[in-house]
């Protein structure tokens, strides 16, 4: 991945439609990178290529043999 | 009569429904300690003195014409500003929520606490929309620590680890996205529980980050903490994360010690041979449970990133509108990052959200060769108040995310976890350590606190 460069903030905050004043664009920069470090590690995570199985709405599950109260 | 600020909230119950004690007493001389203390520590926000007052007469009363009371009966609790208290505004830690009117009515939780006997105090300060692990706020002040007010008290839940550490409240109720109970339960010398996710219904609380948010209590002791859980317990459909579960009451069990349960130690992601007092306190528990398995739990690392991906979009999505139109209200430690958040790809959430599942995956695999896992809280004890860095293996970091380094990765997941309180030799202030089980578990953790308590390693209560 390109690192994040304030061009880029400034066109994410443009389709986004939220104004990042000035004075916060570093900051907000910054923060992207941190994000986008994250977002390094989750896509090497190594997932099944072939699927995207999701936890929006989260509930743990178990398995047979693990020791729950089931 | 003994200082109710000194008992705890079982021995409390017992007094007053024996009439040992009245429940106006214990209240009154709780009002005078937080008088007394709360402008050095700043934990309370509101304290709802005259509700408390009616509400101990009204027990006081109960106990007196022979009714049955529950087992908290007289127990003064407080909860983060997050909980809805029936006429009072909730803030979430906010200078934005200040303008919305009173809450109609009290938090689910609140209620179960009140239907067990138990007497609200008022609201906890908190970190501003829970986005915080150091108990400073710009808007109210940093919240302190009662072992020494210049250190922070640890956050999002700041004031419940201050308030029930300094005897202001025997039972706090918190909230945990990422830590926020077990963060301030370790720098505060507590006991936490951040019970599984979907566990406790969330009804009438504040939101930060749907997939993450969880709800649980504090407490001086391992059985003021199980008490308090199996007073809380039980579905609600008016929070659509919570499961529909029998309520599986930890008390029964919580004695029952540690033997036949497997416990191992994360190692990897969790190994903290350059934070001593983390280090020290990892391996006087595992001392004492005799662990000697060390756990790789290699997707841990992509797990917390997944949780500081899904926090952030989920937060600055709840916050959009704000972020548009009140950019200026929010706390300088919360606002860019929430800008943040409402700007990068959605493709990164959704992998986020991918990875939380896998991680879970690996987890499960785990919980088959263990039951218990134990893992560092903190890196470190109560910082100073102002403290912005922190060197993470040999990295000067940002102080703020890492507070949470090692609490994100089993939130991310849903995972119980009970935090333990240790005393460390080195500075003479507390650090917790975690005990993580499986889905649904939370006696395993408690039983195995409870345990670390009765063999004196944990911070006595008094």
């Amino acid at each position: 991945m390109q690192e994040i460069t304030a061009e880029m903030l400034a066109g994410f905050a443009a389709a986004a439609g939220i104004e990042v004043p000035e004075e916060y664009r570093d900051g907000v920069l910054n923060h992207l990178c941190v994000a986008q470090k994250m977002a390094a590690k989750v896509q090497a995570a190594p997932l099944h290529p072939e699927e995207l199985a999701l936890a929006p709405v989260f509930q743990p599950w178990t398995l047979p043999d693990v020791n729950t109260h089931e | 009569m003994s200082d109710p600020g000194n008992m705890l909230a079982a021995d409390i119950g017992a007094a007053v429904a024996s009439r040992e004690l009245s429940a106006l007493d214990v209240v009154q001389a709780t009002l005078q300690r937080i008088d007394d203390r709360n402008g050095e520590l700043n934990c309370y926000t509101e304290v709802t003195a005259d509700r408390a007052l009616q509400r101990a007469a009204a027990i006081d009363a109960r106990v007196a014409a022979g009714d049955a009371v529950g087992p908290l009966a007289g127990v003064p609790f407080a909860v983060k500003n997050l909980f809805d208290i029936a006429g009072v505004t909730t803030l979430a830690g906010s200078k934005i929520c200040r303008d919305n009117a009173p809450a109609v009515q009290d938090a689910v939780l609140v209620r179960r606490l009140e239907d067990a006997g138990a007497i609200l105090l008022g609201a906890l300060a908190m970190g501003e929309f829970a986005y915080d692990f150091t108990g400073e706020n710009e808007h109210y002040g940093a919240c302190r620590n009662p072992w020494d007010s210049r250190r922070m008290s640890g956050g999002s839940s700041s004031g419940s680890g201050s308030a029930t550490a300094a005897g202001l409240a025997p039972i706090s109720l918190g909230s945990d996205t990422n830590g926020s109970i077990r963060v301030p339960s370790s720098l505060c010398g507590l006991f936490g529980l951040k019970p599984t996710y979907g566990r406790l219904p969330r009804t009438g609380s504040y939101p930060f980050c749907d997939s993450l948010d969880h709800l649980g209590p504090l407490a001086r002791s391992a059985g003021d903490l199980a008490l308090a859980y199996d007073c809380l317990q039980g579905f609600d459909a008016g929070d659509p994360a919570c499961a529909q579960r029998p309520i599986q009451a930890a008390l029964p069990s919580l004695d029952h010690g540690i033997a036949g349960l497997r416990i191992g130690v994360a190692d990897g992601y969790f190994g903290c041979a350059d934070m001593p007092e983390a280090d020290w306190a990892v391996k006087q528990v595992c001392a004492a449970l005799d662990v000697q398995r060390e756990l790789p739990l290699a997707g841990a690392d992509a797990g917390r990133s997944a949780a500081y991906l899904i926090t952030n979009a989920e937060g600055a999505e709840l916050h959009r509108e704000h972020l548009r139109t009140r950019l200026e209200d929010f706390d300088a430690d919360t606002r860019e990052r929430f800008l943040a958040g409402a700007l990068w790809p959605a493709g990164w959430y959704l992998r986020a959200q991918a990875v939380r599942r896998w991680w879970l995956e690996q987890m499960l695999e785990t919980f088959r060769e263990v039951d218990l896992v134990v893992a560092p809280c903190t890196p470190c004890t109560a910082p100073l108040v102002g403290t912005r860095t922190l060197v993470v293996r040999g990295v000067e970091e940002a102080l703020r995310p890492n507070l949470g380094l090692f609490t994100q990765p089993f939130s991310a997941i849903g995972l119980p976890v009970v935090s333990v309180p240790l005393l460390s030799p080195a500075s003479g202030l507390p650090i917790g350590v975690q005990l993580v089980a499986p889905p649904w578990r939370e006696d395993l953790c408690l039983r195995a606190a409870k345990y670390l308590q009765d063999a004196g390693l944990t911070i006595k209560p008094s």
